[in-house]
């Protein structure tokens, strides 16, 4: 289900509506149904998938809690096996195959058969979260969780179950614990973020999608101008379709009374890389920082070490994106720039007073970058630098997909977005009548303004 | 006072819910919807249901219309006058039957045409079953495109040429059942509650109850005319011709859809058309048919329209390199300087209609014999 369908809008009604009206002890299994119900929309049977890790870490966590000594490591290790496991086959199986096949084609060997169907939605996300619950019960930082309902409700909590933010269990779990009583506070923020979302969505991403989609299905058929406009277009483009979603998901949660961690942080206002990282979905990059980053040594061991880590935690973190090469060499990308970044801190070369030109360095090696997200291919992503970078065709002639009017409208939202996004988010603090009039502004410029052609969310797909 | 206003949004939401789920109510409600303009309501059904439920202007202004809103092209239809059969006309023995698409489905033909006792209309749309012709009589056929059709025509893709003769002389019903080897298994209880709850068309049922009705057509006109005067940008189904006159399905017009006009067409992708054309006129002559023509309708862009682009001439080239008698409309419809298409819609209006019946009597009267 589409957080910008009607569908979801009296999905949306009934589910909180219900909530509030049920007593506290029923309420999780409402919740429960509701998330399952809203995950089985895209397709029923994923539900088994979902329901046999959901199985396996309930148990791992309670058994990681009980036992001592290296019984402890081995559950840990069996639950995580489980989810990579699961993740590997959906995801990465055929990545595998193709790749393997590809080889053994060169010297006539075997040809390993590839499997036809569709990757569940969500999974790296519901996954990581899993996982984050039983690596957390291993350090002692949360105990086991002996609600079967809640745990599951914590894996599958529908607001974010598909596109994250990846929660903790720290956070998460002690909130569905809690008696959530219905607040005029809560329903109008939670109301002012999803309409916040919504707009980002169908306002921005879908408008700029429009343009971008079909020049990166075709990067052969257009101008170096026109790529290069849909490469900053695109930047935008995820952008607003991710933190939209974010935001949609922060705001359903906040008016069932849930708290969700905060997800993106004016990404492209970054003076760095390592900036940017911190304010770029920030619960994917914790998640790696503590349970990838820091278990392999961080920044306590020797530089050169330091920097293999980052190059492995960018490359896997590209990775879980997609099996596709091409995500691995963004994340390898980032990656460089990091090291790059620390190499210039090491030895002390900073570029003093000139904030401005720090952040239009970042913002367009970040942008250049994301051509490699969003080609089809690592070969087509070099086809379109190399156009850029050679300047062939200065010209614009996709008048056919955008107006060179609704160029300059797309621009001026965009900028709009950089200056504004910060002041619009801090109406969360006013007035409840204040916000009502905001949320009013918002949802009758998504309607006149918004695209809706039934486009899903860029990080369903991961 | 807030628990009331709370329950009230959940009965109201739980009954849209349900009714989105609900099959049969939403296909009456389309069709009721499709037809309210033209049909008038029937007895049982009170001002109230047509006012909220069954009022329509998606269909009432045209195709295209409804898929744009823009309020500039939200024109009245003109009614297509019916052609009964002229009094006191003697038998003549002949059966005219026309396999045709949107363009003359709906239209009362049964005495359009001078030497014929009656017109069967069979739509191509929808499989139709084998043609089990009287033996007693002659029997003609119109094969009948529109030009974009004629376009992506795959004979092996339909179910034209289905029935072998044997099959049909054995008696095979006349009837859209298919055959037992191809019925699908009957749903489990779990599959068919599933079809029901988890029906990926819930939000295009919701928008149909909801937001197909006057009043959100006003809402509808103003963001369609927002996004057309500030973009340039209307619905991409359709598109505005370049002398802003009409509006046009867009897959004639996009060079990307194989339907395109304005798409260069091969020699190769012509044959391909004529072939098919040929294996559907020899299974035709074979079931019993004496003669089959082809008649092939203009697109608007084609007609109207040519200036956007240049226009890969398809029909005047099939019309060209086939040997089935054709009833030529192209040139016709290009030098009448009167509007024989609606401005809103994808179809001709009646003058075009008209048109075609007076050359297609034209045609026939001279091959028959």
């Amino acid at each position: 289900m589409l957080f910008n369908s009607l569908l979801f809008l009296v999905f949306f009604l009934v589910i909180t509506i219900t909530y509030y009206l049920l007593p506290h002890k029923l309420r999780w299994l409402w919740l429960l149904a509701a998330s399952s119900y809203f995950y089985m929309y895209f397709k029923p049977v994923y539900i088994l998938i979902i329901l046999f890790t959901i199985i396996v870490d309930y148990c791992a966590g309670i058994l990681i809690e009980k036992a001592k000594g290296k019984t402890r490591s081995f559950y840990l290790i069996l639950s995580l096996v489980t989810n990579i496991g699961v993740l590997a086959f959906y995801k990465y199986f055929n990545f595998l195959a193709e790749n393997l096949n590809l080889f053994s084609g060169v010297f006539h060997g075997p040809q390993l058969p590839l499997l036809n169907f569709i990757l569940p939605i969500g999974l790296s996300f519901h996954t990581f979260q899993a996982m984050s619950y039983t690596i957390e019960v291993y350090r002692g930082n949360q105990p086991a969780e002996r609600h079967f309902g809640l745990y599951a409700l914590y894996v599958m909590f529908y607001p974010q179950m598909v596109a994250g933010p990846i929660e903790r269990p720290q956070h998460i779990l002690p909130q569905l614990h809690r008696v959530n009583n219905f607040r005029n506070k809560n329903l109008t923020t939670g109301l002012f973020f999803m309409a916040m979302g919504l707009f980002k969505k169908v306002v921005i991403a879908d408008r700029l999608g429009l343009y971008v989609d079909p020049v990166f299905t075709n990067p052969h058929g257009h101008s170096a101008l026109e790529l290069l406009i849909a490469t900053y277009f695109f930047a935008f483009q995820i952008y607003c379709d991710f933190s939209g979603y974010s935001d949609i998901a922060i705001g359903t949660a906040l008016v069932l009374g849930i708290e969700l961690m905060q997800n993106f942080n004016f990404p492209y206002l970054a003076s760095n890389v390592s900036d940017f990282w911190k304010r770029w979905h920030i619960s994917l990059s914790t998640w790696f920082r503590d349970y990838l980053y820091i278990p392999l040594g961080g920044s306590r061991v020797n530089f050169s070490v330091t920097c293999i880590n980052l190059l492995i935690v960018f490359m896997i973190s590209g990775l879980w994106h997609g099996a596709n090469w091409k995500y691995l060499v963004w994340g390898l990308i980032h990656g460089l720039l990091l090291v790059a970044y620390q190499l210039l801190n090491k030895f002390n070369i900073r570029i003093k007073g000139f904030v401005f030109f720090k952040w239009l360095i970042t913002f367009n090696l970040v942008c250049l970058a994301w051509v490699f997200f969003r080609a089809a291919t690592v070969t087509d992503a070099f086809y379109i630098l190399n156009k850029i970078f050679t300047g062939k065709g200065f010209t614009y002639s996709a008048s056919n997909l955008m107006s060179v009017r609704e160029l300059w409208y797309c621009a001026f939202i965009i900028i709009a977005l950089l200056l504004g996004e910060r002041y619009l988010r801090k109406a969360k603090d006013y007035s409840n009548t204040k916000k009502v009039f905001i949320i009013g502004g918002l949802i009758l410029a998504c309607y006149f303004l918004g695209i809706f052609n039934e486009a899903q969310f860029i990080y369903f797909q991961f | 006072m807030r628990k009331i206003t709370g329950l009230f949004i959940l009965i109201i939401s739980v009954v849209l819910l349900v009714s989105a789920m609900n099959r049969p109510f939403i296909n009456k409600l389309y069709f009721d919807k499709y037809f309210s303009h033209i049909y008038s309501q029937t007895p049982k059904e009170t001002n109230w249901y047509k006012a909220f439920f069954s009022y329509s202007d998606k269909w009432r202004y045209g195709d295209l219309y409804g898929m744009s809103n823009l309020p500039q092209y939200k024109l009245e239809l003109e009614l297509f006058k019916h052609y009964p059969p002229k009094p006191g006309r003697q038998s003549s023995n002949r059966v005219l039957y026309i396999i045709g698409d949107s363009f003359l489905a709906d239209k009362v033909l049964y005495g359009a045409f001078d030497g014929f006792d009656n017109v069967i209309f069979l739509d191509r749309r929808f499989s139709f079953g084998p043609i089990k012709l009287d033996s007693t009589k002659q029997n003609y056929l119109i094969m009948e495109f529109a030009e974009r059709n004629l376009n992506s025509y795959d004979i092996s893709k339909t179910d034209e040429i289905r029935w072998t003769t044997n099959e049909i002389k054995n008696g095979i019903n006349f009837s859209n059942t298919p055959r037992v080897g191809n019925q699908p298994p009957a749903a489990s209880i779990f599959e068919r509650v599933g079809n029901i709850i988890f029906n990926k068309d819930l939000s295009r049922n919701l928008e149909l109850i909801l937001f197909d009705n006057k009043l959100a057509t006003s809402f509808k006109e103003v963001k369609a005319s927002l996004n057309y005067n500030l973009f340039n940008r209307v619905a991409k189904e359709v598109a505005v011709s370049t002398d802003k006159k009409r509006l046009l399905f867009n897959i004639t017009v996009d060079t990307a859809s194989l339907q395109s006009a304005f798409r260069p067409k091969t020699n190769p992708a012509l044959d391909s058309i004529v072939n098919n054309l040929d294996i559907a006129r020899n299974y035709y002559l074979a079931i019993g048919f004496k003669k089959v023509f082809l008649s092939v309708i203009p697109n608007p862009a084609s007609v109207y329209d040519v200036k956007r682009m240049p226009y890969n001439h398809l029909l005047e080239r099939v019309e060209q390199k086939t040997d089935l008698p054709v009833i030529p409309l192209y040139n016709i419809f290009k030098s009448d300087k009167r509007n024989l298409f609606y401005r809103s819609d994808s179809h001709w209006n009646p003058l075009g209609l008209d048109i075609w019946v007076s050359e297609t009597n034209k045609v026939l009267t001279s091959n028959l014999n």
